[in-house]
């Protein structure tokens, strides 16, 4: 299932046969993946597919086993390369939000710029709110995490990550940890962030974001990618068993 | 030394003024200590760790008084000399900052490692990220354990007695071999121990109050 790999100056992201193992367990068994900028790609699998660790590999969280990473054409899984310089263009949102608690909602979108670039406060200040405004959470720049509902927290973290001006914005089942009723404000966020452009790398069980958001939908199961396509193809006409398999299971559900 | 407590009271007041002295000195310098100690520890700093383990356990290990003799007879003897108020600070900063290590290292693990994990996700260097999330974070967590060991140390400077640091219980000691008051002048100074210790205590809780984060229930 190796697609031709494209080096154009729009292939933000380009994963070369990807291996991870845990000791004996072989979590990534050759996964290579192109994410062209400005494209949404959702991830979608069973549980223990390697999703979420594909997606760790991609912020150098994860060391990998085997295989090449090309993050804008530059190698970013050799040794010695800068991990923080790396992460600081690859945004990451947790299914849990991470947030810091014991910094206002504000503080917690401007310490990374501030610390990370020697940003200005009132220049970060400026644009947090802005993208506070963007999360529809303008009024809540002085709260604490815990004051929040899960939705608006995975909101803040969202602006989080995006205070870093990213390449490429990674979800890891964003919306696994919220009540149903907070899950559409998340996914409202994220389409507006894939309408204005954001290259986006996301993994989910929303199969109605995958269809209607996605460029490309790319089903993983055992380490492997068992088939990508377009929406359309994938979540309608798949060629695979596996895949059929699996979303039979999940309309079920 | 007169007729009544109230005239002994200035002198007991002297003493205690100065276990304060050394006990500020001492406490400070372990709670720094324990915070710098504990953070390599955490970090697991190669050598360094296991050098602060040694040291951990070798004053946890012996007891205070031992420690006060072999810094005031012992260390003479290679030439090291030693006032009576350096032993008792310098004594009172290094049995301290054996358990503040132990105390912050704790407090330090116990952050989530998730939190830690975010910061370094957005780009934040691992020593920035110390600074700005496991440290406030460790440090809300260890403010009691910390209090109950600052509060163990000034009671513990009236071990400087045996060196003849002129703090509140070698003072009282003198008034009562002279003044053969014992039960005045000794209740006299354990009130004042007393009042100290619950002061420090109260302190430390509206600093605890003053740094609670709005909104979370774990702090509580």
């Amino acid at each position: 299932m190796t697609a031709p790999l494209e080096r154009g100056a729009d292939t933000i992201l380009a994963l070369e046969d990807i291996h991870l193992s845990y000791g004996e367990l072989h979590v990534l068994r050759g996964v290579s993946l192109t994410v062209r900028r400005g494209e949404v790609v959702v991830l979608i699998g069973p549980s223990g597919g390697g999703k979420s660790s594909l997606l760790r590999t991609v912020n150098v969280l994860q060391p990998i086993t085997r295989g090449r990473i090309l993050l804008e054409g530059e190698e970013i899984s050799a040794g010695g390369v800068d991990e923080d310089t790396i992460r600081q263009r690859v945004g990451m949102v947790f299914q849990q939000y991470h947030l810091f608690p014991h910094l206002t909602v504000l503080k917690n979108l401007t310490l990374a710029p501030r610390r990370v670039f020697r940003e200005p406060a009132a220049e970060a200040e400026v644009r947090a709110r802005e993208l506070l405004a963007r999360v529809g959470l303008s009024e809540k720049a002085g709260h604490y995490p815990d004051q929040l509902s899960g939705g608006q927290q995975q909101r803040v973290a969202i602006a989080r990550a995006l205070m870093m001006k990213p390449s490429v914005m990674l979800f890891d089942e964003v919306t696994s940890a919220l009540d149903p009723e907070l899950v559409g404000e998340v996914l409202g966020v994220m389409k507006d962030l894939a309408k204005s452009g954001m290259t986006m790398l996301v993994v989910t069980h929303e199969m109605g974001f995958a269809r209607d958001v996605g460029d490309k939908v790319v089903l993983m199961a055992e380490g492997v990618v068992v088939e990508e396509g377009p929406p359309s193809q994938v979540l309608v006409d798949p060629k695979s068993e596996r895949t059929r398999q699996f979303l039979a299971r999940t309309q079920h559900a | 030394m007169g007729e009544t407590l109230l005239d002994d009271l200035p002198a007991l007041l002297n003493g205690l003024g100065n276990s304060l002295l050394v006990s500020a000195i001492g406490i400070t310098v372990s709670v720094v200590l324990g915070i710098a100690l504990g953070a390599a520890r955490n970090a697991g700093v190669p050598v360094l760790s296991q050098a602060i383990a040694v040291y951990v356990n070798v004053f946890r290990c012996t007891p205070l008084l031992v420690q006060i003799f072999m810094l005031y007879f012992a260390l003479p003897e290679i030439g090291i000399r030693l006032s009576p108020f350096q032993t008792s600070w310098i004594a009172l900063a290094l049995w301290g900052a054996a358990y503040h290590t132990e105390i912050f290292r704790a407090g330090f693990k116990a952050v989530p490692p998730a939190e830690i994990l975010a910061a370094r996700a957005l780009g934040m260097p691992a020593r920035r990220t110390f600074l700005d999330v496991t440290l406030p974070l460790g440090l809300r967590a260890t403010i009691p354990a910390a209090t109950t060991m600052a509060i163990g140390q000034f009671r513990s400077s009236s071990f400087m007695v045996v060196v003849g640091y002129q703090e509140l219980t070698y003072v009282a000691n003198g008034l009562v071999s002279q003044t053969f008051r014992v039960f005045e002048i000794f209740g006299m100074a354990a009130l004042m121990y007393f009042l100290t210790c619950t002061l420090i205590g109260a302190a430390s809780r509206g600093f605890e109050t003053w740094l609670r984060v709005p909104g979370t229930r774990t702090a509580r």
